[in-house]
Parts: structure tokens; sequence; C-alpha cells
């Protein structure tokens, strides 16, 4: 059962650790460099590098791919010898997820790939330092993490050390994980390892680190805001072919219209650009408590329109609560420009409590409806709704 | 072979996830209730609870012990059914173990014995919606994260959310998690789950929370 190990850098540590796993399984295995977009390409979104390929099924994460591989090949005891000693595999495989954050968080900068003050620094590199006492304790003195022999724990341990021991160790660090360094001392000597992460060492003192001050951190922080200052990309509503009706003129013919009935049905069979426009109910979402008081439920409805109001030059729209103490709901008919729901609307600080729900003009029941809800006023609507309070968007 | 669990509190994830577990693997187990205390007394420092013992071997950490009780009943599938599903399985409880650390933080700040800043829930919530989604991507709209029955990787995932989906759901993050809840919906109405956690339910709105001032 051959393997495909795909991965984009020679130093990248954990594809290192996948590949030293692979070579102390004794499985059969091709390493494949490429890049992330051509694994994109080929593969789908779903993947990530390192990736690996059994039998033409896929595998991404690292922890996934090293317990993988270690399963395929049992007789390499990589997974330990028993469950019990899976078991055990696995809470220190747990672990080290907590210390490659953690060693991730203090090597970027480190590296010079992120930016900190000298206060951040200390706080990650304190949880750094915790994540290795844990696995201090775990280790508990011991050749192998579990067993007699090297397993996939041994192996990632020591692969997320590598970068950060060669490093970052100090004297300080060094005295309260020194089993955990004599654990890095052996596994990293060991021919496979070598193979992939060439000869390592642990530093005896860390690297000068260049940090940000405080100050000019915000000045830097400030020196990118101005890029918030930028003209705002021009709305996806100004791309839309030109529509035929003019809803300034539309609005203020309906909204005073002694008739609105009449008003609908000849707004309907002849005002309306249906390519340009659609229809939409909103419905508001309560949150228990709400929907008791009319004055409260108010404030809800008035909030809503007044903040629909930038959206205004693309809509018109009616809301209404409807029913009765301590019942009441909002709900509400628009009509907007397009036929998908705007970024406008979605910046709407509310519009997240509202389900919205498209209607079809064309459909002689949604019509009815968009026509009852439009014209109701003061109610009650066509099925005997109660109106307590109906408001339109001007 | 008898499985004994080991937990401190009733309501805890941790602790409701291994016995849903246990009982859908058909395996033989028994609850046992204790104390921090007592189990330092018993078991030493070095493990904590949840803890599980089979045949005088205990272990501790969730995901671990939720792997060990799905290995030890194989014909339960709580694993996957082959050598890739168990695979697949691996990478879902492996975000979980992310997502567990966020969803403990918001969940402490929601119900005060977490004092934070509203900015530094705002951070929080960020991250612990991030690995949602991440979550609803490795979903894909499937019933089960992985084959065509419950795994280990549902019952992890759908305990972790039983809290903060319950008082903290809110319907911008619902519209981009929507396979999620219908999981977690899905999940928890199985009567394992429920005879653990009750009877849970997605908030419609989060509860008001109160935040320290800087």
């Amino acid at each position: 059962m051959s393997l495909k190990i795909f991965y984009e850098n020679t130093h990248g540590f954990n594809a290192n650790i996948v590949k030293v796993a692979a070579a102390l399984s004794g499985a059969e295995y091709e390493i494949v460099k490429t890049t992330s977009d051509e694994l994109k390409e080929t593969k789908g979104d779903k993947f990530t590098l390192p990736y690996i390929e059994v039998e033409e099924q896929g595998l991404s994460e690292v922890n996934t791919i090293l317990r993988h591989i270690a399963r395929l090949h049992p007789d390499s005891g990589l997974y330990g010898k028993t469950l019990f000693e899976n078991a055990l595999v696995d809470t220190v495989m747990d672990r080290a997820i907590t210390l490659f954050k953690a060693s991730h968080a203090v090597g970027a900068v480190a590296y010079g790939h992120a930016k900190a003050t000298a206060a951040e620094f200390k706080a990650n590199k304190e949880k750094y330092v915790a994540a290795l006492k844990h696995l201090e304790e775990l280790l508990g003195g011991k050749d192998f993490f579990v067993g007699d022999a090297i397993t996939i724990a041994d192996i990632k341990v020591a692969g997320i050390c590598v970068l950060p021991f060669r490093v970052l160790m100090d004297p300080g660090t060094s005295k309260q994980i020194p089993n955990l360094l004599a654990h890095f001392e052996r596994i990293s000597g060991n021919e496979s390892f070598k193979k992939f992460f060439g000869t390592t060492h642990v530093a005896k003192r860390p690297i000068k680190i260049q940090f940000v001050k405080e100050e000019k951190k915000v000045k830097e922080e400030k020196k990118q805001a101005p890029k918030k200052a930028e003209p705002k990309p021009k709305s996806k509503l100004e791309t839309l072919p030109p529509t035929t009706m003019d809803l300034n003129e539309f609005k203020y013919w309906f909204i005073n219209h002694t008739d609105r009935d009449a008003a609908f049905e000849e707004f309907y069979t002849s005002r309306l650009d249906k390519e340009g426009w659609s229809f939409w109910e909103l419905s508001y979402i309560k949150y228990p408590g709400e929907g008791e008081q009319l004055w409260k439920t108010n404030n809800l409805l008035n909030g809503f329109i007044q903040r629909a109001e930038p959206f205004g030059k693309w809509s018109y729209g009616v809301q209404m609560i409807y029913g009765e103490e301590p019942n009441l709901d909002m709900k509400g008919v628009w009509m907007w420009r397009g036929h998908e729901i705007p970024q406008e609307l979605k910046d709407h600080a509310q519009f997240d409590y509202y389900t919205p729900k498209k209607l079809d003009i064309d459909n002689a029941e949604d019509r009815a409806y968009i026509k009852d809800v439009w014209t109701a006023k003061d109610g009650p609507m066509k099925d005997g709704t109660i109106i307590a309070n109906w408001s339109y968007q001007k | 072979m008898s499985l004994k669990i080991f937990y401190k509190d009733s309501y805890c994830a941790n602790a409701n996830s291994i016995k849903i577990a246990a009982d859908l693997s058909g395996a033989e187990f028994e609850s046992v209730k204790t104390t921090k205390e007592e189990f330092t007394a018993s078991k030493g420092d070095k493990l904590s609870l949840p803890y599980v013992e089979v045949e005088e071997q205990g272990l501790s950490e969730t995901n671990t012990i939720l792997r060990h009780i799905a290995r030890l009943n194989p014909d339960s599938n709580l694993y996957g059914k082959s050598l890739y599903e168990s695979a697949m399985i691996d990478t879902v409880l492996d975000h979980a173990y992310s997502l567990l650390e966020e969803a403990i933080k918001i969940t402490c700040t929601a119900l005060g014995c977490r004092s934070t800043t509203s900015a530094d829930f705002k951070a929080d919530k960020e991250k612990y919606v991030a690995i949602l989604k991440e979550l609803e991507k490795v979903l894909d709209g499937k019933d089960f994260f992985v084959g065509e029955g419950i795994t280990i990787a549902d019952i992890r995932v759908a305990s972790i959310c039983a809290y903060p989906f319950r008082l903290l759901m809110d319907p911008g993050t619902a519209k981009q998690v929507p396979n999620l809840i219908a999981h977690f919906e899905r999940i928890s109405a199985n009567e394992s789950f429920k005879k653990f956690f009750g009877t849970t339910h997605v908030a419609k709105r989060p509860i008001k929370v109160k935040f320290a001032k800087k």
C-alpha cells in the first residue's frame, strides 16, 4: 500500500513530521513537492498541505495523517502495542495541539513573521512553557512517551520543538523540562528524523528578538487606519441593468393615491418592472419577553425603519406590528432592486433578527398577500389579523 | 468488559459526552459521581476528571476516552467502519479540541463565572464562530460528520455546542452554520443524548451578557 506525501516547503516541520512517521512505519512512500494553489486546483479546497493519499483516499491535518499512517502499519508499533497504549498516544497527540499553537505564537515573533510587544511575547511564552511542562509531566522521566519505543507521540512532540528549541531555549526553561530536553535529543538523533530535519540542537541562550514598542505599534496601527477612509466601493445595486420604474415617482404616486387597492392593481399590471425588482417578506424573530407591550414594540419597528433609510433609494417597504398585547409580532413586505438580498440590507444592524422570504408577485397568493400588507394600514388584514401599527419606508 | 466513568458535575459536557458514547457503544458501564479532592486522594494528581477505568487501566482527557471506548467496541461503529473513516473522525475530534477551548470561554463569560470586557468577549466569540464555520465546511451538508451513522465525532461536537447554542446563538451566526445547527438538533434528539443532557434547544437570540469595564 503506497503512500504519497504532498508538501510545499522543505523546512515545513509539519510535512517533515509526516515524512519521519512514513519512514519509520516501513511504508512505501513517495514525496511530492507542490504548492497550495496546485493542490486546490487538483483536489479542491477541502484539503491543505501537508496532504497524503493512500489508494486515492486523501487526508490533511498532521495528527490525522500520523494516526492513519500508524494504523495502516500496526506492526511498526507507531500507535503503541495495545489499545491502552493507543489511548496514551492519543493523550500526548492532543496535548501537542496546545504546544503547537503556543510555540507557533512565539516562533513567529522570533523569526520576524509577526510583531509583538515585549509584554505580549512574555504572555505567549508563558503559555508555551506551560505546555512544555505539561508534556514533561506526561513523559515522567521515561525514554518515550508511551511504551518502550518511538511512537507518533514522540515524533510529533519532537517535530514541533525543533525550531523553538533551536532559537528560544533559555536556562530557566530548560531547568523546568530536563526530561523533555533529553527526549528531544534522543528522538532528533534518530536517523529518519535527521534525514528530514537535519542536525538539530538546543540553544543555550535565546536569540535576541526585536519587539515593537507599544507606542510604535499604536502608530503603525494608526498608519494603517487611513485605509478605512478610502472611498467606498461601488454598490452592486448600481451595476444592475437600468430599470424602467422610477422609485421616487412610484413612492409619491402610491403613497398619496386615494385608492390604494386600485393603485396596486395598476402598479402590478403597468408600472412594475419585474426584471428589476423583487419582493420579500421580512418576519421578526422575537426574543423571549418581546412583543408584550406595544410601546416597546413600536420602538423596535421605528428603529428598523429609521436604520433602513440609507437603503431607501433602492427600496420601498411596509413594516407592521400585528396581533395584540402580550403577543405582538412584526413583519412586513419589501420591494427592492435586484433579486438577491443586497449588502446594504445585510449591513443593517437589525437585519439578522429578521427572517427573509422571497415572494413571487406573479403567484396569485403571494400577490394578494403583498397587496394586503401594502394597503392594510389600519387593518384588519383580509384574514382578520389585527394591525397594531403600520409604517412605511419613505 | 465493564467501564467505570468518574465525573464531578452532572452538567459537565465532557463527562456527558463520554456517558453518551458509552451508552451508544453497547458497553456495560457505571457512572461514579466524585469530587476533585476524593479523586486526587485515590488516583493521584496526574489525572483529571472526567476519568474512565477499564480493567483497572485509567484514562483522562475526553477525546482520548471517546476514542478508547469506540475502539473497545468496534461493532458500535462509533469510530467509523473503515480506517479511512476513523481518520476523518480524527480530523473532526481535533477541530472539536479547539472548539472546546473557545466555547468554554464564552459560555463561562455568559454565565458570569468569567469576567471579560466586551472587546475581549467579541474577540473570543469571533474565534468560536470561526471554528464553527470550519466544522460547517467539514460537515458539508451531511447528516453525520462521517459515514451514515452517529460516531464519536458527532457526539463530541454536539456536546460541546449544547451550552453555547442554548445561551449564545444569534441569528447572524445561525445563518452561517445552518447545517451544523440541523446536525445539533438531530444528535441532541438522540435518546442517549437526551438521557444525559436533557432536552436542549438552540436559542433564537443570545442572553444579555454582563461585561467587566476596562
